[in-house]
């Protein structure tokens, strides 16, 4: 039986406010008689009674070291609306003292704090709370009614869908939505009429698909100045003008973030001979939900070239051709491997791969004179392969034979 | 058939038809197209899901909102067509207003196609009214009708904005079929005058 002993720490200025759009009690008390250099490891035991004191809803011990006359806080979400019911708040405290927990002197309670939105509600009729709240699907949403007048026989519908409540007392109904779904980008509509008369009153409850974890999160660079990441952003929420979404890039060896302006890509500036790995959060994030994926990875493992350019033929006689051809310059990094096809006649009849630093050149023999052929040419990092740069293609004329 | 609808607008490209018979025919067109709720209303209640049971019976216009028809009728010409064009400019307001609450692309672009056929049929109200006997001065802007005002107060919640929203457009096109039973009753006064 735990001793109730007054003690000299008692909570102390207990102050409530709320909000509303968060249907979020803040408790705001500091304990007097504290030395100013003084800390103590003490419990607050919180009390919330709804409708009346006796009806206790929630009991809470919050923990936490006191220092001198520090206010103190603590925050409490409700299921059910504010304004759907008075609420009751009181505490008492108590030193929390971890070898002998058992043997607590808990001070008085404090008085009972009364937080009353309804006397705060205009004249209408008919009220139904929360206002425009926006949830996830497959939340759990408590709607009520709060009704001027008891006479007033009062239904409430779901999309046109007569819903059944739990009276909480004769103005007041509650109901509570399991598992909502979405349903359209411009919100679920409940609505209460009293049925003899014109009064309707209802709520837009604005339900968003769950914002989708990026799938496919790569980055890549083509010329060691840029390095550009895609991934699949999933579908999208479906209240994107209620619930905007962000892309946020951070770099973790940097310690640079940046926010990326589409949806599905980003561009990331590399800093000249800077650093080599590179590890990637990728988040993506909106009010109700956040999402990040991960990547580490080499940049030179990345690569991923730009087409080879200034392809040309020389020393074209009947039966050969040198092919020559430029790649993009990447400082030192790295050798390319470039693999060159031959076409005659619409079909491939040679293959040949080549090692390439700067630029490329290749002997094209065994050919037929006087025929026309095609040669194309791509590149890729010849150490760690990554991806093939695009296809850069050219046409040729071997020389007529001699008579 | 917008896009037909708005050619007929001569002043679109800059000059008024002076022929009374066919402006006056292309204002009747013009209101008796604007009165079909498929145009807007429909697309409306659609998009803010208000097409349940229970609901759609709300969506009904507000006493004061527009001019009655009997309002309408009463007026002279001049006055007829000056309250005309200073409620087709709240109604712009108003869908302006309305907008916000459109998510799906192609919706908006209904609703774009409304807002030029009301600044079609605004351009002939403003061709129609030179066309009157004695009328040195332009349109100018009569006071509001009740009601119709540019957007609700911007404290309602979502739910009441719709619902408002709704009303609104309901009693718009209301309005719009009576302003073309009185373009038909000036057709007909038109016809009386040429038999005698």
């Amino acid at each position: 039986e735990v001793l109730s002993e007054p003690l000299p720490w008692a909570p102390e200025s207990l102050k409530v406010s709320i909000n509303s759009t968060h249907q979020c009690l803040h408790l705001q008390w500091s304990v007097h008689n504290l030395a100013y250099h003084q800390e103590l490891k003490m419990v607050f035991q919180i009390e919330i009674s709804r409708i009346k004191t006796s009806n206790v809803i929630w009991v809470e011990n919050y923990s936490t070291t006191v220092k001198g006359n520090q206010l103190l806080h603590w925050s409490w979400e409700s299921q059910l609306p504010l304004e759907c019911a008075k609420h009751f708040i009181r505490m008492r405290s108590a030193v929390d003292d971890a070898t002998t927990p058992e043997q607590r002197f808990w001070s008085n309670w404090s008085s009972w704090e009364e937080v009353d939105v309804q006397n705060s509600l205009g004249h209408e009729p008919l009220f139904v709370f929360p206002k425009d709240k926006l949830v996830e699907e497959g939340s759990n949403v408590t709607i009520c009614y709060v009704s001027r007048s008891q006479q007033n026989n009062i239904s409430c519908y779901l999309e046109g869908v007569r819903m059944q409540g739990q009276q909480l007392d004769p103005n007041v109904s509650m109901f509570n939505l399991h598992n909502v779904a979405f349903i359209r980008e411009t919100g679920t509509n409940i609505y209460c009429k009293v049925d003899r008369g014109d009064d309707i009153k209802g709520i837009v409850l604005f339900v968003s698909k769950i914002l989708e974890e990026p799938k496919d999160f790569s980055c890549e660079t083509r010329d060691f100045q840029t390095l550009s990441c895609t991934w699949d952003p999933g579908r999208d929420t479906g209240l994107l003008k209620q619930l905007p979404q962000s892309y946020t890039l951070f770099e973790s060896f940097s310690g640079k973030k940046t926010l990326c302006k589409h949806k599905g890509w980003c561009n990331w500036q590399v800093a000249p001979e800077s650093q080599e790995m590179y590890n990637f959060t990728l988040t993506a994030e909106n009010y109700l939900r956040k999402r990040s994926v991960h990547i580490l990875f080499n940049l030179t493992h990345r690569v991923h070239p730009m087409a080879p350019f200034n392809v040309l033929f020389k020393d074209v006689s009947v039966t050969n051709a040198t092919m020559t051809w430029k790649v993009h310059s990447t400082g030192n990094y790295y050798t390319l491997l470039c693999q060159v096809e031959l076409y005659g006649e619409g079909k491939v009849i040679q293959k040949h791969n080549v090692s390439v630093k700067v630029n490329g050149e290749l002997v094209l023999s065994g050919l037929e004179p006087d025929t026309e052929y095609s040669a194309q040419v791509r590149c890729a990092n010849a150490n760690h392969f990554w991806k093939w740069s695009e296809w850069t293609r050219q046409n040729f004329t071997t020389v007529e034979a001699a008579p | 058939l917008v896009l037909g609808l708005l050619f007929l607008s001569m002043p679109a490209m800059g000059s008024c038809s002076d022929k009374y018979p066919e402006l006056l025919g292309q204002l009747q067109k013009q209101a008796d197209f604007m009165q079909h709720t498929n145009t807007l209303l429909d697309l409306y209640i659609r998009s803010q899901g208000l097409d349940k049971n229970g609901l759609k019976e709300h969506c009904r216009e507000r006493p004061g909102a527009f001019p009655s028809k009997d309002a309408l009728q009463r007026l002279s010409r001049r006055v007829f067509l000056r309250t005309l064009d200073t409620t087709l400019g709240q109604v712009l307001l108003r869908l302006a207003a309305l907008e916000q609450d459109i998510p799906k692309a192609q919706d908006l672009e209904m609703l774009s196609g409304v807002k030029l056929n009301i600044r079609g049929f605004k351009n002939n109200i403003h061709c129609m009214a030179q066309l009157l006997p004695g009328s040195s001065e332009t349109t100018e802007p009569t006071p509001t009708s009740p009601g119709a005002s540019p957007s609700p107060t911007p404290t309602l919640d979502t739910f009441q904005r719709r619902l408002e929203g709704c009303r609104f457009l309901h009693g718009y096109h209301r309005f719009m079929r009576s302003v073309g039973q009185v373009f038909r009753e000036w057709g007909k006064s038109l016809s009386r005058s040429r038999r005698h």
